[in-house]
């Protein structure tokens, strides 16, 4: 295998190794095998990094799924708390409930209208901070 | 209307609330371990960062970048890096006499490069430098070795011998082993440069010789006629064999099968002009599903050698893709010569050739071996009036990958 | 009948029409659009506008076009907890289910059982489940049909059902999947326009939302604004706050309350006494302008929350939070929902077509609550009647010219074939899949050629059909969204728990997956059909928590499917599958990040 000639100016640049390109059947056979070889090996060691879960990216992609369950729980919740909120705040804020808008009581209003931005917007948020987390774990890996 | 529920269903309701706003906002708290977890976190991040540097080799540029990195994370007095014969990056106190690009060097620099062991020095004499103000008093020096080859090495100064730590050391000496490691990468992309290269010679074998030789023909034809034309065609080239190489799992999405079809059909079309119309039908709601590689074009290159090319006149390839539900049909049926019975059988059962995976009777065999003995090909074909070879797979199938898209 | 009696000419051509438009969209795409030979335009993916569309449209069916605004009518706030819930189950979804699934590559529940646990067997166990809320899920939709048919012509409930349903049978089983995408997306648009048509139109000409609110939300008993004339039909029970002074146009014989027994001959006048009274012998009455409204929830309560329609069985909380429960879980586990995700590029657009879909819904839902409003205020001779479900084919007899009548009217048609056939298409094509993939293909015949099996998939949908239409004959008397909770509250027990904690957890094992979808799933279904056939059929008759736990069996039947998996799956943790980290890396691993997670098993 040829060396790359050192320069003078003490740059380190990696060498070339040169392969002589193949050109009989055999020797296209064994450049296959090699090659299949090759990756399988990638492959393993893939799968053998992510069954271990102690390297890097498991740890990286365990925290990634805790995060994102976190955030789903907690607009679920807070979701959930609005709405089963509502019925009761009827007997404990009527007058907020009654308050007109457009003609109509506001009690009536946000489950007949307001609601719907509001879950759109729960929904875009979670998006927005979601797709942020994989980011991270993106930069993180790369 | 019982106010026991009531109030209890309410404070279920605001316990909700609460707990998913706290869900939301919570940041961690910073405990002692949480601090040091921060630290390593911190310095992997800085040997992430000096990767893609190194990954061009030692020079000046990159030298200098480096240093600069690891002198922001580690915080010593001046950081440098020597290359096979002269400083190539110098960053803090010091770097008035301290230069890069002098070729002088101190003899504790000459002593690793040339034993591959790293030295620490502990003193002003010990670094051997002449300068009578110089600031730094301690230093450590390790070496950069690639695959046994010292080519450089890594210089870590502190303001005071205490300074000089053997946590810092240690730092030191494992930070340059990574620095080592990624230019051992670096070669190992050059290496596996070379081997795609041969890969490609190899998936000659893979694509129908009679293919690569009429396209190189058409396009050399053209070079003399239409040179535009010409280099188009072998950009296009250029592009379906990278495509070809880069294919390395066995499934792909059928939108890229199509992809690379099409990549086939824009140079056929090139040899054939008008004796060649192509006809997609494609339920896009089918693009995603995870197809196994090089199923697709062995069957439209079927078409048009077997079907097409012998016919007198023009020729129409049509590739549907058709949504069943939960499968896919996937059909490519061409007006060519079409085939008698006994010519079918034969196609369907001769032994797959052995290193070209594209004989249809491969394919076939391919599909069977992955989603079971009745996905095979079916082949309906008269003489005279064409041929359609079809296939149904499932969107999904326990085994089969996902393909990226 | 309310209606003019006769055959609504025009109503009925759009009725028909939208379908042959549908089917011609259908054809349109897949002929001229899709066949092509440019690459480019044959290669590009369904975007997710285009994608939100299409599964806003097969999801809002006949209980949302049309039931919502009914029970709105008959009921008041309670129920708009059911659009509430339909839309915020998109949120869930969208929360736990989108991304992960899409990555998986599961094009149908019982696809992510199988390759979850690697277990066939689990398959056709979530396959059975699948049928039973595909098939539930359709009742209310051959519901709609029939009613609309009967107002649209006058021909029995069971007509309507029969025609309807055998079309939309047909159309799936002949036509299948043509350009499925653009077909839904624009029954969606048809619905969209129907409604906001009709809203507009009729606050055009009657007023504003918000003055026909507060004239019937007031503590004032619900009067006729007008004379209007109502047939009652023999049985019929009247309930009055207070009297209402008739005319008899035919001969009628009342019992009034305290059991006094009157024979009433035609044309005279009379009065209706407070309390209830029942017609023993039917004909037309006609009630004076300004006379109170029979059977007409009090405005108050109509206007408030745990109204007449939770609080029928005594445990109005119990009820209501159940119900929203079920509605917001429910979404996530519905067949044909979950396979319009597959057509997403990756996890990353099946996200932000969630989005849009839940902004689409959201925009539709603002009408019904407007419609059941304005038939409360508009057409209130439909309480006396009992006929408050045909509220949206109603309206627009209410409202000025006739020719804006009927154009009203036409439209509503064009959007009730609509809301039908995209629901019910999309729910066939899910069931006759399942029946012809996972049972006769993967179990009976698996050598079948691709002929057989497209045979196979065309006599399932018809199987699907005539279960459809048989058992939609049996539900008149069940309201549209009674039924489509029930539906959503099966799907939610089985699998909602099903699919979250086998996105996000781990440690979930077969033994407790399949316990656990089994015994929600199974309790679930088991208290409904106790509730549809052994409940008093005035459910609001008699106070009961059993019968409120029984028609409403989200609240306990979720929880026991969770703990059920959750402790199974503990006690059975060396069958945590082997690649489980594999798989965990399938779902959640960001797209564009390079790594290559194809592995094959061997």
């Amino acid at each position: 295998m040829a060396e790359g000639a050192e320069r003078p100016t003490g740059d380190w640049q990696p060498t070339e190794l040169a392969l002589e390109l193949a050109d009989t059947a055999g020797e296209i056979e064994a450049y296959l095998a090699e090659l299949g070889r090759f990756w399988a090996e990638e492959e393993q060691a893939l799968i053998q990094e992510v069954a271990e879960q102690t390297t890097y990216g498991a740890i990286l992609l365990e925290d990634l799924i805790r995060r994102q369950l976190r955030l789903g729980l907690g607009v679920a919740a807070l979701f959930i708390g609005g709405l089963f909120s509502l019925p009761i705040a009827y007997l404990f804020m009527p007058e907020l409930m009654g308050l007109r808008l457009f003609g109509l009581p506001l009690g009536w209003l946000i489950p007949a209208a307001i609601i719907y931005p509001f879950v759109w917007a729960l929904a875009w948020f979670y998006a927005h901070r979601a797709r942020r987390y994989e980011e991270e774990f993106r930069e993180l890996l790369r | 209307m019982e106010t026991l529920p009531l109030v209890l269903t309410e404070l279920m309701a605001l316990a909700a609330l609460a707990g998913g706003i706290a869900l939301l906002i919570a940041r961690r708290n910073r405990t002692v371990s949480e601090g040091r977890e921060q630290a390593m976190l911190e310095t992997l991040h800085l040997a992430n960062h000096t990767l893609p540097y190194l990954r061009h080799g030692l020079t000046p540029h990159t030298a200098e970048q480096t240093v600069k990195l690891i002198y922001d994370c580690l915080r010593p007095s001046a950081v440098a890096l020597v290359g096979n014969g002269m400083i190539l990056a110098f960053v803090g106190a010091g770097s008035d006499h301290h230069r890069p690009g002098a070729q002088t060097l101190t003899q504790v620099t000459r002593e690793v490069l040339r034993t591959g062991r790293p030295i620490v020095a502990p003193d002003v004499k010990a670094i051997g430098c002449n300068h009578p103000n110089c600031p730094l008093q301690s230093a450590v020096v390790v070496p950069l070795r690639v695959r046994g080859r010292t080519v450089g090495c890594l210089k870590v100064y502190y303001d005071s011998a205490q300074a000089l730590t053997p946590t810092r050391i240690r730092i030191a000496d494992s930070l340059a082993r990574l620095m080592s490691i990624q230019m051992e990468l670096a070669e190992l992309d050059r290496h596996t440069e070379r081997l795609a290269r041969a890969e490609l010679a190899a998936l000659q074998a893979q694509i129908s010789p009679h293919f690569i030789y009429n396209t190189l023909n058409t396009i050399a034809a053209f070079i003399r006629t239409n040179p535009e034309q010409a280099h188009e065609l072998l950009v296009e080239f250029a592009d379906f064999t990278r495509r070809a190489f880069k294919r390395r799992g066995e499934f792909a999405s059928l939108a890229d099968e199509l992809e690379y079809v099409h990549q086939y059909l824009t140079l056929e079309k090139a040899r054939y002009g008008d004796r060649l119309e192509v006809v997609y039908r494609v339920d896009p709601e089918v693009l995603p599903v995870s197809v196994p590689v090089l199923v697709l074009q062995p069957l439209v290159e079927n078409a048009i050698r077997h079907g097409i090319s012998r016919k007198v006149g023009p020729g129409r390839v049509v590739i549907t893709a058709e949504d069943r539900g939960n499968e896919v049909l996937i059909t490519v049926s061409d007006n060519g010569v079409g085939m008698t019975p006994e010519q079918v059988k034969q196609v369907l059962n001769s032994e797959p050739r052995q290193r070209s995976g594209l004989g249809l009777a491969n394919v076939s065999e391919r599909l069977k071996g992955i989603y079971g003995p009745e996905r095979g090909l079916e082949v309906e074909s008269a003489p005279g009036q064409g041929t359609q070879v079809r296939f149904v797979i499932p969107k999904f199938h326990a085994g089969v990958a996902v393909a990226r898209l | 009948m309310l209606t003019p009696g006769g055959i609504h000419w025009l109503s009925l051509l759009t009725f028909f029409g939208v379908a042959v438009a549908a089917v011609g969209v259908g054809l349109y795409t897949t002929r001229v659009v899709r066949t092509t030979s440019d690459y480019f335009v044959a290669s590009r993916m369904v975007s997710p506008v285009l994608n939100a569309s299409a599964i806003a449209g097969e999801y809002l069916s006949a209980a949302s076009f049309m039931g919502v605004a009914a029970m709105v009518m008959a009921f008041g706030y309670d129920v708009l907890w059911y659009p509430v819930g339909y839309a915020a189950g998109y949120l869930f979804l969208l929360l736990f289910v989108a991304a992960p699934l899409r990555r998986f590559g599961a094009y149908t529940i019982p696809d992510f059982a199988e390759g979850r646990f690697d277990s066939p067997t689990f398959r056709r166990v979530v396959v059975i489940f699948v049928l039973i809320v595909g098939i539930f899920y359709m009742l209310p939709q051959m519901k709609g049909a029939g009613l609309t048919f009967n107002v649209l012509t006058g021909a029995p409930y069971w007509v309507g059902v029969v025609v309807v349903g055998g079309v939309i049978t047909l159309n799936v089983a002949l036509g299948g999947m043509k350009g499925i995408t653009y077909v839904q997306a624009f029954q969606f648009w048809v619905k969209l326009f129907a409604l906001t048509l009709l809203g507009l139109g009729v606050m055009t000409v009657a007023g504003w939302y918000g003055h026909h609110f507060e004239r019937v939300s007031g503590p004032e008993p619900l009067r006729f604004p007008e004379a209007k004339v109502v047939a009652h039909q023999a049985g019929t029970v009247l309930r009055l706050p207070e009297a209402a002074r008739v005319r008899a146009l035919d001969p009628v014989a009342v019992e009034f309350p305290g059991g006094e027994l009157r024979q009433i001959p035609a044309g005279t006048a009379f009065t209706l006494p407070p309390g209830q009274s029942r017609i023993v012998a039917g004909g037309r009455l006609e009630y004076q302008a300004g006379s109170a409204v029979p059977n007409a929830p009090a405005g108050e309560s109509w206007a408030k929350p745990f109204g007449p329609f939770t609080s029928g069985l005594g445990y109005p909380l119990i009820f209501t939070y159940s119900l929203m429960i079920a509605t917001v879980l429910g979404t996530a586990g519905l067949p044909h929902i979950l396979v319009r995700f597959y057509t997403n590029k990756d996890g990353e657009a099946a996200r932000q077509t969630t989005i849009i879909v839940v902004g689409l819904i959201g925009l539709f839902y603002l009408f019904p609550p407007l419609i059941g409003t304005l038939g409360r205020s508009l057409v209130p001779e439909l309480y006396a009647s009992g006929e408050t479900e045909r509220l949206l084919l109603a309206v627009p007899s209410a409202v000025g010219p006739e020719w804006l009548s009927r154009l009203l009217e036409a439209v509503v048609a064009a959007g009730a074939f609509s809301a039908f056939m995209s629901t019910t298409s999309g729910l066939m094509v899910a069931v006759a899949g399942a029946l012809a993939h996972d049972i006769y293909t993967r179990t009976l015949r698996p050598r079948a050629s691709s002929r057989a099996r497209r045979l196979a998939f065309q006599a399932s949908a018809i199987l699907a059909g005539l279960i459809a239409i048989v058992a939609g004959i049996q539900v008149e008397r069940f309201a549209i969204n009674m039924l489509v909770g029930w539906a959503f509250a099966i799907s939610a027990a089985s699998f909602f728990p099903l699919l979250t904690l086998g996105i996000w957890w781990k440690g979930l094992t077969l033994p407790g997956a399949m316990a656990g979808t089994v015994i929600g799933g199974i309790s679930a279904s088991v208290a409904i059909l106790a509730a549809m056939w052994l409940a008093p059929l005035d459910l609001g008759a008699s106070e009961s928590l059993l019968w409120t736990l029984l028609a409403q069996p989200a609240i306990w039947a979720i929880p026991i499917a969770f703990g059920t998996m959750v402790s199974v799956s503990r006690l059975t943790r060396d069958r945590v599958p082997l690649d489980i980290n594999l798989k965990m890396l399938r779902m959640h691993v960001p797209e564009q990040l390079g790594l290559r997670t194809e592995y094959i098993r061997e």
